[in-house]
C-alpha cells in the first residue's frame, strides 16, 4: 500500500511538473481588429489563413496574419489545434513553400502584447494569443480550447 | 554550371557570412537530400546504394518588394561531387499582378519542372519522368533552366509568366552532349522565348506552355556548324492538367516539339516529336500514398538531328511507387520502374529512396 501511495505521489508530481513546464491544454484564441468584417471564423478557415492558403476573410475581404516567434509555446498550441501540425511540421510546411516559390511564412511579432497591438493597428490584421491575454483592443473570432 | 574546390569554399564562406550577419528580414535557409538503394535487371548495372544530390537553398525579402533566392546542389556528375548552381534570381513585385525578375530559374515549361524542382521529397515518386530529366541527365530533351528575365503574375484564377532567356547550345563534337545554357554568356544573339498561362476552373488546374528556342553550335572547331550558328529552330507547346478529388490526385503533361534542322544539319528537315506522362496518386491515410505513372516519348530519333545529336531513344515506361511519410520532413518511397526503349532491351529498376528536408 505504501508503495502504491508513493507511486501515485510520483505520478502526480510528474504531471504537475509537466503542466508547469509546458503550455499544453491552455486555450488559444484567434483575434482580429475590432472593425474586422466577420465576427467568427471556423477552424478550417483559420487554418487556411495562417497557412496562407487563403488571403481573405470568409466575406472576401483581404486578411494578413501574424505569428508569434517559432519557439513560442502559444504558437505551438495554436498550430497543433488549428492545423494538427506540430512545430517541426509547420517548419517543414513553410520550407517546402519557400523552396517551390509558393509562399513565405507570416511575419512574426515578439510577444502576445505585440500581437495584440499589431492586430489593433490594422483593419485586416489577424493573430492569436492565449485566452488570458485578450483585452478590449481586439475581438475574438475563434476559441481553441 | 560547375565549380572547383576553391569556388566551393568561397561560396560556403559567403553563405556563412550572410547567415551570421542576417538583417532584420527573415533569412530562410534549408536543405534537401536523399539516399537510396537501387537494383536493376540490366546486367551492366550493379545494385548499389547511392546518395542523391544535396540541395541547399536560401531566400530573403531583401526589401519590402524584392526577393532574392539562391539554390546550389552538391551532386555527383560521374567523376566526383561538384557544386551545381541551380537557381539564383532576384524578383521584384511591381504591383499585385506584375512581378519582374532576372537570373537563373527553372524554365516555365509545364508543371513538374516548376513545382518539384530538385527536391525528391516533394515528389510522389522517387524519379522524375525521364524526358523531364535535368539538362545534364541522360534522358533530357528540354531545357529545364533559363538564364534571363521574367515577368510573371496572377490575376484571379489566371496566372502568367513570360521569359526571355539565353539560347540553348549543343556541342556536336561530343557524343550525347548536355543541353547547354550559358550562365554568363550566349553563343548567339538569338534569345529563347517562353510563355506560360495557368488557369484554375472547378478544381481543375490547367497550364499552357510555349517555347521558341534557337539551338546553336557550341563546338569551337570540328562541329557540325561554326560556333554560334543555329543548328535547330525548336518550338515546344506543352499542356498540363491537375485535378484533385478527395484523396485522388491526377496529373498529366503533354509536350509537342517541332525541330527544324538548319542547312547542313542532319537531313535539314522539320520533324515533330511528342512526350507525355499521366500520373495518378491516392492518399490512403496520413502516411501512405501509392502512385502509378505512364510515360512516353515518340520522335524520329533516326532522322531528327536534335535527337540524333542528343542520342535519345523513343521509350515508354510504367512506374509504380508507394510513398510512406515518416513525418512531414522525411519519407520513404519504393519505386518500380519498367522502361521499354524502342528497339532496345526492356529494363526494370527497383528503388528504395529515403528523402529528407532540413530547415
Amino acid at each position: 500500500m505504501k508503495i502504491l501511495k508513493t507511486n501515485i505521489l510520483a505520478v502526480a508530481a510528474g504531471m504537475a511538473l509537466m503542466s508547469v513546464g509546458s503550455f499544453a491544454a491552455a486555450e488559444v484564441v484567434v483575434i482580429a481588429n475590432k472593425s474586422a468584417p466577420v465576427s467568427s471564423i471556423s477552424v478550417d478557415q483559420a487554418k487556411s489563413i495562417f497557412l496562407k492558403k487563403s488571403d481573405s476573410f470568409p466575406d472576401g475581404t483581404s486578411v494578413v496574419a501574424v505569428d508569434l516567434p517559432a519557439d513560442d509555446a502559444v504558437r505551438d498550441e495554436f498550430y497543433q489545434k488549428a492545423t494538427n501540425k506540430n512545430a517541426n511540421q509547420v517548419k517543414s510546411y513553410w520550407a517546402k513553400r519557400v523552396f517551390t516559390g509558393k509562399g513565405t511564412p507570416n511575419d512574426t511579432q515578439g510577444s502576445e502584447s505585440a500581437v495584440k497591438s499589431w492586430v489593433a493597428s490594422g483593419a485586416n490584421h489577424i493573430g492569436y494569443v492565449s485566452a488570458g491575454a485578450v483585452d478590449g483592443s481586439v475581438k475574438v473570432l475563434l476559441r481553441l480550447p | 554550371m560547375k565549380f572547383n574546390k576553391k569556388t566551393i569554399g568561397m561560396a560556403v564562406g559567403v553563405a556563412c557570412a550572410a547567415m551570421m550577419t542576417a538583417p532584420a528580414q527573415a533569412f530562410e535557409f534549408g536543405a534537401m537530400g536523399d539516399a537510396s538503394y537501387s537494383t536493376s535487371d540490366d546486367d551492366a548495372v550493379s545494385s548499389a546504394f547511392a546518395i542523391g544530390g544535396l540541395d541547399l537553398y536560401a531566400r530573403q525579402d531583401i526589401d519590402p518588394n524584392t526577393e532574392a533566392f539562391i539554390e546550389y546542389v552538391f551532386e555527383n556528375d560521374g567523376e566526383g561531387f561538384v557544386l551545381d548552381l541551380e537557381r539564383m534570381y532576384v524578383k521584384r513585385n511591381i504591383n499585385d499582378s506584375v512581378r519582374v525578375g532576372i537570373g537563373r530559374m527553372h524554365s516555365p515549361l509545364g508543371y513538374w519542372n516548376n513545382t518539384f524542382h530538385h527536391g525528391v521529397i516533394m515528389q510522389d515518386t522517387a524519379s522524375r519522368p525521364s524526358f523531364l530529366d535535368f539538362e545534364d541527365g541522360e534522358a533530357a530533351i528540354l531545357p529545364t533552366h533559363v538564364i534571363g528575365v521574367t515577368v510573371e503574375g496572377q490575376a484571379g484564377n489566371l496566372g502568367y509568366e513570360v521569359s526571355l532567356a539565353n539560347s540553348t547550345f549543343l556541342d556536336t563534337t561530343v557524343a550525347g552532349p548536355e543541353i547547354g545554357i550559358g550562365n554568363i554568356s550566349d553563343y548567339s544573339d538569338d534569345k529563347t522565348v517562353f510563355a506560360r498561362l495557368t488557369y484554375e476552373v472547378s478544381g481543375v488546374n490547367l497550364g499552357l506552355s510555349l517555347m521558341n528556342n534557337s539551338i546553336v553550335e557550341a563546338a569551337a572547331a570540328g562541329g557540325t556548324l561554326a560556333q554560334g550558328e543555329e543548328l535547330i529552330a525548336q518550338s515546344v507547346t506543352g499542356l498540363d492538367a491537375r485535378y484533385k478529388y478527395n484523396q485522388l490526385s491526377l496529373l498529366a503533361e503533354y509536350f509537342m516539339m517541332t525541330n527544324d534542322s538548319q542547312a547542313g544539319v542532319g537531313d535539314s528537315a522539320s520533324h515533330d516529336a511528342t512526350a507525355y506522362y499521366v500520373q495518378a496518386s491516392y492518399q490512403v491515410n496520413d502516411k501512405f500514398r501509392p502512385t502509378v505513372r505512364y510515360e512516353s516519348l515518340e520522335a524520329d530519333v533516326a532522322t531528327d538531328a536534335y535527337f540524333t545529336i542528343l542520342g535519345r531513344q523513343e521509350y515508354t515506361a510504367n512506374v509504380v511507387a508507394l510513398r510512406y511519410d515518416l513525418d512531414d520532413s522525411n519519407a520513404l518511397t519504393f519505386e518500380y520502374k519498367a522502361t521499354s526503349p524502342d528497339g532496345g532491351t526492356d529494363v526494370t529498376e527497383m528503388t528504395l529512396d529515403w528523402s529528407f528536408l532540413m530547415f
